[in-house]
């Protein structure tokens, strides 16, 4: 049974019976969960998620490209086949994402150069011979044992559970053919567990473990076909946990069980009580905010002799305290995200803050605990900020840049070809503000930077390594800011009032609808896509973050998929 | 450094103990001249940061001319080398960004580098891609034989790819592919000559890792190309790379090596630019020399210094001219042309090294890998003081092209200026045996330089 299965039976039994006290809280993060306090929306009476309407809209879906497994789903599916391999220490290439697409999923640019090739292969000889040098590990996958003369039906009976558990569909009779035949290379040179070490080898290598190859039943509109059951729990497996389906899912899928509305809405309600869907939220505004490469910032000693990677890390933490409680505990909607009035610190980052008297571990702060430090949900997270500053100093730039691109979904263009890099010159008694007017007074820089820095200087209270500041070279911060060229224009100061500003946005819910259909569907949105990302931006502001993962599987574009001309 | 020639068993093993894929009879007696007799190999040689026009190119005619103080330690090889001058960076000579960056692409690749839209992040210069291909990869595309190991090899001097690398990629396959240059010697070696089946030294374990990698490839290769008869036209340009990438490594995993190869001892760890530049270079032009003649690659590239990042200090291996600044800052200013002249010599002395380097590995017809083998020493700045512009562009051949090229020679082509690109088609065709017409983008490429072959 993989570890999730096993957390769901325990979930589904009463807590304490034997073998169920060591099921993890969490799998992956290590960050408390509070449970799902959330309620769970229900389907029955929503006319738009009928099977029905979705049939109806099924020409509407956009191009649906083959998605390869982002490296977090390739980890998480090798970890539900063979157990945890992070003492491997395996290496895969660092996958492409930009500042308006910060997902690492985008189907259609996940190219395998020679060196990525190279490091699954690599990876498959490590990961196979460490689950034949562990019993407890290979016993798993020997489901039979091999007697003298017969042992060639016993690996076709292995070779078959193991391919239709890792491919995550029924093995065909040619897969397991193919195997076998590396079985047979194996057995002969060496005996029957090297061959299936071998058979394992390559299954991690093979297409059908590597990608997310859909088959498709029936067309439903020109072009178009409805996903098979085997499709569909591999969709929600992807979705929800990042990974592999568990045993529950093959068996509804074998039993045909994936079709409807109402068989889907009954496994994700399943789905998301469970420890892979904390994480997939997690995984999600790890990358949203930018916040999967804050071990490797680094401040300049002089200014910031306190910041080191411990920190760094522990403000990521903060950040996914914060994340796990407003999306599963409270209203779950994405004004709490913004602008939630707390956050959550323990000794490491109080100390480092200023905060005293905290424990070991994070706990809930509200803002007038913090001794001045402003608390807007995200906004203020220390991490957000301090990856998006300089080594020596704020980046009121970079911060716009971000509050564009990630909550308003705007592309900020790169800077015309006579720009100057060189930065203007600091004197004395100078603030960040007074230095980056040069850009406001110079016509060629202010088009530009104008969208940007007149945002991220709200930001001032918080310095370049995520300390609370109330003066910079003497003189008093003044957060004073301004949107240009949204539907929320207008004077603000602090990151409080740009909260309330975002929260009433319409392009900001629908740009975070965006980024969430991004991260679901492994592509952009496209024109005939609007009426999902609408709903999608409507419930993340009303009926909350979780409903609006759940309706991301109750759309045509989770239901049905287009057929590629030439395509078979 | 020891060198033995290695006996059957000796190879098998590597010389740190490791085992090199099999099967090894049939290459020792197949390929007993593969590396130093007539099969070619190409090195582009990359320091960036600029040279001091003035004191460069030489004086003189083709056959007599005088070599000027920053090339003055190739005298050696005088009649082993091809000098120009009148060659223009055609293709890489931004206006807006003069000599930096972006134009030492287009130098090598013949096409303009652009803007890509993907990178994040906010500095200009982190942004800047190739478009083309550059010279080496296009001559890798065409020389890479079936007892290679690998396509090309991407070495590195002064230059940990941190922060922007494209500053130090000398070899790329487009805007997406930039191959970026291998600095750490402990870990070429490991990449080029210990074999994945390390644990175990002996034979029968090398050729059991062969049997089981042979049938996980034939197995894998299989299923990629039974998905790609199902896909439409850009899912399968994807599968179709993948299935290329999967080639690739079928034929580093499965390659034999070449009998007539020393390898040399494992580097010990420890040794940096900073500490011991002369013996780090050393070492990295022995690995390079030795990958060559093992027939492991035939197309090599090797990046002394990128173009602008790390700002590399000589005053610890330059006494004679106080240094007083690293290579980039004093790139910028006039007062330094004669650290500059003094930088590009101890680069050329290096040059120097590593043709002697090639020159050990004898061939039985009394010539060596040295004559087969032809490196292309480029630098994006041509007047790094003066203009900081990157025209006339400096290009020195050294080594050779197996006889087939006449070496010994001042090309000057001032009077009749050629573009990088026609000195590129030249080279190309030269080392490849090929007729093209065109080399990058052809709106900088009128043909082969004259007189030229």
């Amino acid at each position: 049974m993989s570890n999730i299965s096993k957390v769901l039976f325990c979930s589904l039994i009463a807590v304490g019976i034997a073998g169920c006290d060591h099921a993890p809280e969490r799998s992956k993060y290590g960050i408390p969960s509070g449970g799902t306090q959330v309620q769970l929306p229900s389907t029955a009476g929503d006319s738009s998620v009928q099977d029905g309407a979705l049939k109806s809209s099924a020409g509407l879906v956009g191009a649906t490209p083959l998605r390869r497994l982002t490296n977090n789903d390739y980890t998480n599916s090798v970890t539900d086949l063979v157990g945890d391999i992070s003492s491997l220490n395996i290496q895969l290439l660092k996958e492409s994402s930009s500042l308006i697409y910060p997902f690492t999923n985008h189907a259609t640019e996940q190219y395998v150069p020679t060196a990525l090739a190279n490091q699954y292969f690599v990876a498959a000889e490590m990961i196979a011979a460490a689950t034949f040098k562990d019993k407890t590990r290979s016993n798993k996958i020997l489901t039979c044992t091999p007697l003298k003369g017969t042992e060639e039906t016993c690996a076709a009976i292995v070779l078959k559970a193991l391919a239709t558990k890792a491919f995550r569909r029924l093995a065909t009779a040619e897969q397991v053919s193919g195997l076998l035949e590396i079985w047979r290379a194996g057995f002969k040179a060496v005996d029957f567990n090297t061959g299936v070490e071998w058979a394992l080898a390559a299954v991690l290598q093979a297409p059908e473990f590597l990608y997310r190859i859909e088959m498709g039943t029936a067309p439903a509109a020109p072009g178009v076909v409805a996903l098979d059951s085997w499709d569909m729990a591999n969709r929600l497996s992807y979705l929800i946990w990042n990974s592999a389906p568990d045993q529950m899912l093959m068996d509804a899928a074998k039993n045909d069980k994936l079709k409807t509305v109402a068989d889907v809405s009954a496994q994700v309600d399943r789905m998301l009580v469970m420890p892979g869907a904390h994480d997939m939220v997690i995984h999600f505004h790890d990358q949203w905010l930018g916040l999967e490469t804050i071990d490797t910032v680094q401040k300049d000693p002089k200014s910031f002799p306190n910041f080191n990677k411990t920190i760094a890390l522990a403000m990521r933490d903060e950040v996914r305290n914060f994340v796990e409680d407003a999306v599963w505990n409270g209203d779950s909607k994405l004004q709490t995200l913004l602008s939630g009035q707390y956050t959550y610190l323990n000794k490491t980052l109080g100390d480092y803050y200023g905060i005293k008297g905290l424990g070991a571990t994070f706990t809930k702060m509200s803002e007038n605990k913090l001794g001045g430090r402003p608390a807007s949900g995200i906004l203020t997270m220390a991490g957000m900020l301090a990856v998006r500053s300089n080594a020596n100093d704020t980046s009121p730039t970079r911060r716009g840049a971000f509050v564009r691109s990630a909550l308003f979904c705007q592309t900020m263009p790169n800077p015309p070809d006579n720009a100057i890099f060189t930065s203007p010159v600091s004197k004395p008694n100078m603030t960040r503000r007074d230095l980056i007017e040069a850009h406001a007074t110079n016509a060629a820089c202010a088009a530009c930077h104008n969208l940007m820095d007149p945002i991220g200087l709200a930001f001032e209270n918080i310095d370049a390594a995520g300390v609370y500041r109330d003066k910079e070279s003497g003189k008093t911060i003044d957060a004073s800011a301004e949107l240009f060229a949204t539907d929320v224009d207008g004077k603000f100061s602090g990151p409080s009032e740009l909260a309330n500003k975002m929260s009433v946005s319409k392009k900001v819910a629908d740009c975070v609808a965006t980024h969430w259909f991004q991260f679901a569907y492994g592509r952009d949105p496209i024109a005939s896509d609007a009426p999902v990302v609408k709903e999608l931006g409507t419930r993340l502001t009303t009926t909350g973050i979780i409903s609006a993962i759940k309706y991301l599987t109750q759309t045509p574009q989770f239901f049905y998929r287009t057929v590629a001309e030439g395509a078979k | 450094m020891k060198k033995t020639p290695l006996s059957r068993r000796t190879l098998l093993r590597g010389a740190g103990g490791v085992a090199i894929a099999l099967p090894m009879l049939e290459a020792m007696e197949s390929s007993a001249d593969a590396a130093t007799g007539g099969q070619k190999k190409f090195i582009s040689f990359f320091s960036g940061c600029g040279v001091t026009g003035e004191t460069f190119f030489p004086t003189g005619t083709e056959k007599s001319f005088t070599l000027p103080e920053s090339v003055t330690a190739l005298t050696k090889y005088k009649d082993k080398i091809i000098f120009f001058d009148g060659i223009t960076n055609a293709s890489g000579n931004d206006p807006e960004y003069g000599g930096h960056q972006g134009s030492h692409v287009g130098m090598i690749s013949g096409s303009p580098f652009v803007f890509s839209a993907d990178v994040a992040d906010p500095d200009h210069y982190e942004k800047m891609r190739p478009t083309g291909t550059s010279l080496d990869q296009k001559i890798a595309q065409k020389l890479r034989s079936s007892s290679n190991k690998f396509a090309s090899l991407q070495f590195g001097v002064m230059n940990r790819p941190s922060g922007n690398n494209f500053d130090i990629a000398a070899s790329f396959t487009g805007e997406k592919g930039l191959l970026l240059p291998e600095p750490d010697p402990a870990a070429i070696f490991k990449m080029i000559f210990q074999d994945g089946a390390a644990s175990a030294g002996d034979v029968a374990t090398a050729e059991l890792a062969r049997q089981k990698r042979k049938s996980i490839l034939d197995f894998i290769k299989s299923r990629y190309t039974a998905l790609n008869a199902r896909l439409g036209a850009d899912d399968k340009a994807r599968i179709d790379q993948h299935l290329t990438s999967i080639r690739e490594i079928e034929q580093q995993l499965l390659a034999s090596t070449s009998s007539n190869c020393m390898i040399p001892s494992r580097p010990t760890s420890g040794i940096t630019p900073e500490k011991d530049l002369d013996g780090y270079a050393k070492l990295q032009f022995s690995l390079l020399a030795a990958a060559l003649a093992c027939d492991l690659t035939n197309v090599a590239s090797l990046t002394w210094f990128g173009t602008r990042g790390g700002d590399f200090n000589y005053k610890n291996v330059i006494k004679d001219v106080a240094i007083t600044g690293g290579h980039h800052g004093l790139s910028h200013n006039q007062a330094d042309t004669p650290q500059i002249t003094a930088i590009n010599n101890y680069i050329a002395q290096n040059i120097a090294i590593l043709m002697a380097s090639l020159d050990t590995y004898k061939t039985s017809a009394g010539g060596s890998l040295l004559d087969s083998t032809l490196i292309l020493w480029w630098n994006e700045l041509g007047f790094s003081n003066a203009t900081h512009q990157s025209s006339p562009a400096p290009f020195v051949l050294a080594g050779g092209n197996g006889g087939a090229l006449k070496m010994g020679r001042f090309l000057n082509y001032n009077s009749q200026k050629q573009s990088n690109n026609n000195l590129l088609l030249s080279v190309y065709n030269a080392v490849t045996d090929s007729s093209d017409v065109t080399f990058g983008d052809p709106r900088y490429c009128t043909g082969v330089l004259p007189g030229f072959a």
